[in-house]
């Protein structure tokens, strides 16, 4: 089954920059506009790796480790993802790993944009930090509220096949209330509307984008994949623990098949929710952001004490 | 109704003051060189319809003003760079050309001695927590040239300076040819989305003396209406963008761009270049496209309903908008505000009323105005005047009569001042022909005073909300700084 394993994190890892071209689409297309093609953040990727670089002459070491160290931990948290098969590339460590993956992406992004010297790669950073501290309770309490509720350890794989094999009896305010917030944390995370503004030209309202400011060509390229990947691995987790009913736990062709055209079509739903969210909603003031990320946290919260008392 | 009123240094602040507290309300302040036996520093002030022109003779030392009354401060400091005119009591250091080279609008031959770089006054904040942020004058979108410098403790700003001086381009200079000589191509040019209403206030000084057929007059108008359509659709889609309210966003561009067509094929320009000349206008609009324009208008109408509808519905943008960038009514009075920033604030004024400029005096017109000063304020009062103009240019299309649409204007010697409601505000164009000749020509864009406006409207708000703040005031860079 190493083959399967090793299949789907080339696949995660290859889709990435089209759930990013996807998402865009279905925004262009909200917005009555015809927008770029879907394969454009390839096309994007493609020429950023072809550019010479600029670098601050204010920068050490680690401005050129940063991109590296992003990429990295976004292409192990591919490999331990779950996406139609259960069995995964990298089962070490489990949950906690997978939170303090995306805390450690965080934190070297955070660097990186503290690197570069200039006044908006620092305001980023302080801005990311605030935020980061609001999001990661509330991711580590969802996923956790998951692995109570199958009762299966704390592995992805193992929580994904007992909520599956659980079918219907899964349902239940815990795994609806831990889903919303999973959602929230997931727009807040990947730098979306009402969080942050993924395609502001506006240096002082910035968030993430502030952070890679000072980077170019290919380590840029590496920066902006990385965050592509956060965020299809975001969808496919929340499509393999949160709604994993389809997965494979066999591995068997014919189930591999069916797990696969499901997980693409859970994909394109949770890509259809964030253009609609991100149609819908205006970015919030920054000082309100932290009250959306208390909702999220409220949310988890709930789901987690409800399973002791329903 | 423009008189003019004579006094010596020492009867100038006297003269000032009881004009100003007369309701008089201070519009534009210009030098006329060289300094000596011609030279004089004058101050135009406007009450209603009532425009007053008071100067006194210089010999280079002029009368400082801005500590009676304070909206004085930009014009001082301006006179000081341009012209090398000495204050009695000094001006503020804030500059407006910050590549020092000599004063431009001196008469004399330029003396390079005279070359002063002046350093970025630092701000005056300072403390353990304070940073200070340097933003621009290069932005990350395709907007024009400015620095500014927060000062800021965490996200709350607490000092704002902005830097501006970047699009210096002698305009008022360039102006100093023989009276005949028709300017309308540079006027056009000091603020490219001002060019309808520049040329409108360019072309009344230079028919002071002459009789303008009606045809033209209305021409004019509608397409000083058109401009105002274009310039609020563009701000109150900004607001959106700027919000990252997408659809709206988006529809709101698409709206633009149909005026932007609308008047390509009214005057063969998107943006009406090349058509308002000293005498009349340049091009008739024929009455096929007069039709075409009746029904453009009825659709903007609604669509435009759909997008405002969308906005205001919106409570995600109403969080936004509302309580943003306050500019309180005391302090819009105090600069001097003009035009829809100053209406948001309580100031129920309008050019287009007060002054029976071009036809105006036979349309009807409703005042948009608002109390809260906020961005929120600012954006409706757009909206507001959107659906104003757009009544308006039906006004206008159905009073148009056949007629002759251009004859010859030159001014005569003297003073000649006109004062036009620009889609920023209230624009001020004067100037003193001699010898046949523009000896001064000045230039007040309405962004001139509403810069102070944001300066006062931006402390107290957290820094990413300073991008919506500039916005909502929409201030030309290029039309500040001639």
């Amino acid at each position: 089954m190493i083959v399967v394993e090793v299949l789907q994190a080339v696949l995660l890892i290859a889709l990435a920059p089209l759930m990013s071209g996807i998402v865009s689409k279905l925004k262009a297309g909200m917005q009555n506009r015809p927008g770029a093609g879907v394969l454009q953040p390839y096309r994007d990727l493609y020429k950023l790796c072809r550019k010479g670089r600029a670098v601050s002459g204010s920068c050490s070491w680690i401005f050129h480790a940063v991109p590296v160290v992003c990429m990295a931990s976004m292409l192990i948290l591919a490999a331990m993802t779950p996406f139609v098969y259960t069995g995964v590339l990298a089962p070490y460590g489990g949950l906690v790993t997978v939170v303090y993956m995306f805390t450690m992406y965080r934190f070297a992004m955070v660097l990186g944009g503290l690197e570069g010297g200039s006044t908006f790669g620092g305001m980023g950073s302080s801005r990311e930090m605030m935020m980061s501290v609001l999001i990661e309770p509330a991711l580590l309490l969802g996923i956790a509220t998951l692995a109570v509720l199958s009762g299966a350890g704390t592995d992805m794989g193992d929580i994904s096949e007992a909520i599956a094999t659980m079918g219907v009896a899964a349902v239940g305010p815990a795994l609806i209330l831990a889903a919303c917030s999973f959602m929230i944390t997931l727009l807040a995370e990947n730098a979306r509307i009402p969080f942050d503004n993924p395609t502001t030209h506006l240096e002082l309202t910035m968030v993430h984008e502030a952070m890679i400011l000072e980077y170019s060509g290919k380590e840029l390229a590496m920066m902006e994949y990385s965050s592509m990947l956060r965020m299809t691995v975001f969808m496919a987790m929340l499509g393999s623990l949160f709604l994993p009913w389809g997965i494979s736990c066999t591995g068997e062709p014919v189930s591999l098949v069916v797990s696969l055209v499901l997980a693409l079509a859970k994909m394109l739903v949770i890509a259809f929710a964030m253009a609609l969210v991100e149609s819908v909603l205006c970015k919030s003031r920054l000082f309100k952001v932290p009250n959306l990320l208390t909702v999220s946290f409220a949310l988890s919260l709930i789901a987690m004490i409800s399973l002791y008392i329903l | 109704m423009i008189s003019q009123v004579r006094t010596d240094r020492e009867g100038f602040r006297a003269s000032a003051i009881d004009l100003d507290s007369d309701g008089y309300r201070l519009m534009d302040m210009f030098t006329e060189e060289p300094f000596g036996d011609a030279g004089a520093v004058s101050a135009l002030f406007r009450r209603g319809d009532d425009v007053v022109r008071l100067w006194y003779p210089t010999d280079g030392r002029g009368v400082t003003l801005s500590r009676d009354i304070p909206c004085a401060s930009p014009f001082e400091r301006r006179m000081a760079e341009m012209s090398g005119i000495t204050f009695d009591m000094g001006t503020d250091p804030i500059v407006y050309r910050r590549r020092g080279d000599g004063h431009p609008l001196q008469k004399t031959p330029y003396d390079r001695s005279t070359e002063v770089r002046i350093p970025l006054k630092p701000n005056s904040t300072v403390g353990d927590d304070v940073f200070e942020i340097p933003v621009g004058p290069v932005h990350a979108g395709i907007i024009e040239p400015g620095h500014f410098r927060f000062s800021v403790a965490g996200e709350p700003v607490i000092e704002l300076n902005p830097s501006l001086g970047y699009t210096h381009r002698g305009i008022e200079k360039l102006m100093e040819v023989p009276a005949g000589r028709d300017m309308s191509r540079l006027v056009e040019r000091i603020s490219g989305d001002t060019c309808v209403a520049n040329c409108i206030a360019y072309a009344e000084i230079m028919e002071s003396d002459t009789r303008i057929p009606r045809r033209a007059r209305i021409i004019r108008v509608l397409m000083a209406e058109m401009e105002r359509l274009y310039n609020h659709i563009g701000a109150v889609t900004g607001i959106c963008t700027d919000t990252a309210f997408n659809v709206p966003s988006a529809m709101g561009s698409g709206i633009q761009e149909r005026v932007f067509r609308m008047n390509m094929s009214l005057t063969r320009h998107r943006q009406l270049m090349n058509c308002v000349v000293p005498g009349g206008v340049r091009r008739d609009i024929p009455d096929s496209r007069l039709r075409e324009l009746d029904d453009f208008l009825i659709r903007l109408k609604f669509d435009l309903m759909d997008l405002t509808d969308r906005m205001m519905d919106s409570p995600a943008l109403q969080d936004r908008l509302e309580g943003t960038g306050v500019l309180t009514n005391a302090k819009a009075v105090g600069i001097g505000a003009v035009g829809p920033i100053a209406r948001a604030s309580g100031v129920r004024s309008d050019v287009r009323r007060e002054l029976d400029y071009e036809c105006y005096g036979d349309l009807g017109l409703n005042l948009c105005s608002d109390d809260r000063g906020d961005v929120n304020a600012r954006t409706m009062v757009r909206i507001g005047e959107i659906y104003e103009s757009i009544n308006l240019v039906h006004q206008c299309a159905e009073m148009l009569e056949p007629g002759e649409t251009r004859v010859r204007a030159v001014p005569s010697d003297g003073f000649h001042c006109s004062v036009v409601e620009a889609p920023r505000g209230e624009l001020v164009h004067s100037a003193v022909v001699r010898d046949g000749r523009v000896w001064r020509y000045s230039v007040r864009d309405p962004s001139f005073v509403n810069w102070f406006g944001m300066c006062h409207a931006v402390p107290g708000n957290v820094v990413p909300d300073f991008p919506l703040i500039n916005k909502s005031f929409g201030l030309s860079y290029a039309g500040n700084d001639l």
